[in-house]
């Protein structure tokens, strides 16, 4: 198998399997764009995600190497979160803060898989809870004035379940 | 996390409780100094996190993830999290189900029910009705309901096509592009030995239906399925997507759409069709004819 290096921005150096590195479509188009695929020294810079992350990343890429390409027709696709399984979600047992870097690394790399992941874990943070307690779980900080805040909630009040 | 948050709020509490109490001011008076538990000081000592900046694609993502309720409650976070409430892919699909925009009536014969709620279907409507793409409905018995439902989309897609139309109506119903439709055909009583226990759509349900499809003019999928429609309705089911989308028309579905078998031959005027799924019942020379002299669509699978 052929592999390439990636370049994390506190400039480690990972081997990996060109492949493996090919989930992320950033690293693809460089790869293909710039014709770097057969050159075996070439060196991918990825100045976005640290080495922690990347590593991370990876072994979420290489237990899903095998996974079959997400289609395009996704528009009338139900939108669960109650479909992790269960490797996933042990591989996002991650501090909030790691969390984080993952949906940003997974939203620059280009992985759609990681990016849906991520995503349905920080939606299933967010269910049941109200405004002030999802505040309160990721540290947020209210920023509208109280009119304001009597205002969304006009607009938007035909979204309650009664 | 959560645990560190509630040990920090005790602590903060057992402080409230050592401040307040009866103190001597400054005249010699005494006075009951109530330190109140503030809430905001608490927030505002916090270190501030970056979820709020998380990127629109990101936001978007995970808003599509929750349910209508979940989204209003999310965008009264923060002014970002209010933004991404409004996010045009977040609406992409909108589920009708028995529940959806409903509100509890009470009826002498049957006790507690959930009706349409005018007022909050047409709040929703105004504002993300010209973001849906796909459109489900799903309904277990409140047929009532799909049908008013039904009944106002079709309302609001035609005031927002008025010369110089009112703004809340602008552009409503215009982006559908899917539109499915599960008819629960076998939800007659299962204990009732005489019971049907196979019943199908039709009437005025089917006349609001076509009425709606009728407007939608971009609509490239239609999953109709478990219609199980007599045959003169069967016959007619077409006629108005024919004419709203016949070059449009990408993907079609119908299952147990019919009682019998009754070819509906209008497959045929769909130009551009795709992908067609349909029941054993209607595989019958005609209709394969008629598929099958379109010799310039793509092979259908």
């Amino acid at each position: 198998m052929p592999s390439i290096k990636l370049q994390s921005s506190d400039e480690e150096i990972f081997d990996t399997d060109i492949q493996i590195a090919k989930c992320s479509g950033t690293i693809k188009t460089m790869l293909e764009d710039c014709g770097m695929e057969d050159d075996e020294n070439a060196i991918v810079p990825l100045p976005n995600v640290n080495s922690t992350i990347l590593r991370k990343v990876l072994t979420w890429a290489h237990y899903h190497k095998d996974d079959p390409q997400p289609t395009e027709d996704d528009e009338s696709k139900e939108k669960r979160t109650d479909d992790i399984i269960s490797w996933d979600a042990d591989f996002l047992k991650v501090d909030q803060g790691t969390l984080f870097e993952l949906i940003l690394a997974a939203n620059y790399l280009d992985i759609k898989g990681l990016l849906e992941l991520t995503c349905k874990t920080v939606a299933n943070m967010i269910k049941g809870k109200t405004p002030e307690e999802i505040r309160k779980t990721f540290n947020i900080k209210k920023d509208f004035t109280p009119a304001e805040e009597e205002q969304v909630r006009k607009e938007n009040e035909w979204c309650e379940e009664k | 996390m959560s645990e560190l948050g509630l040990r920090r709020k005790s602590s903060a509490q057992l402080e409230v409780m050592q401040k307040a109490g009866w103190k001597i001011d400054g005249d010699e008076k005494a006075c009951y100094i109530d330190v109140d538990e503030d809430e905001d000081q608490d927030t505002e000592n916090m270190i501030e996190s970056n979820w709020r900046y998380l990127p629109d694609l990101v936001l978007e993502e995970i808003f599509t993830y929750l349910t209508p309720k979940e989204r209003y409650y999310a965008g009264l976070v923060c002014r970002q999290w209010y933004r991404a409430f409004y996010l045009p892919t977040v609406w992409n699909n909108f589920l009708v189900d028995d529940r959806t925009l409903t509100k509890p009536k009470f009826n002498y014969y049957s006790g507690w029910q959930f009706c349409l709620d005018h007022m909050r279907t047409q709040f929703c409507l105004s504002r993300i009705g010209r973001f849906v793409r796909g459109i489900e409905f799903r309904p277990w018995h409140s047929f009532n309901n799909i049908f008013q439902f039904m009944t106002m989309l079709t309302w609001n897609i035609d005031k927002g096509r008025e010369v110089d139309p009112d703004t809340q109506f602008i552009g409503i119903g215009s982006r559908i592009r899917t539109l499915v439709y599960h008819f629960p055909c076998n939800m007659s009583q299962p204990n009732d030995p005489d019971g049907i226990k196979l019943f199908g759509t039709g009437g005025q349900l089917l006349r609001v239906l076509k009425e709606l499809l009728l407007r939608l003019t971009d609509l490239h999928t239609l999953k109709l399925v478990d219609f199980v429609l007599e045959r003169y309705e069967a016959n007619h089911l077409l006629d108005e997507v024919v004419c709203s989308c016949c070059t449009k028309m990408r993907v079609l579905n119908l299952v147990n759409v019919t009682t019998m078998h009754c070819p509906i031959m209008h497959v045929g005027l769909f130009l551009n069709l795709q992908t067609m799924t349909f029941c054993p019942c209607w595989r019958t020379p005609s209709c394969a004819t008629c598929i099958c002299s379109k010799t310039a669509t793509p092979p259908l699978t």
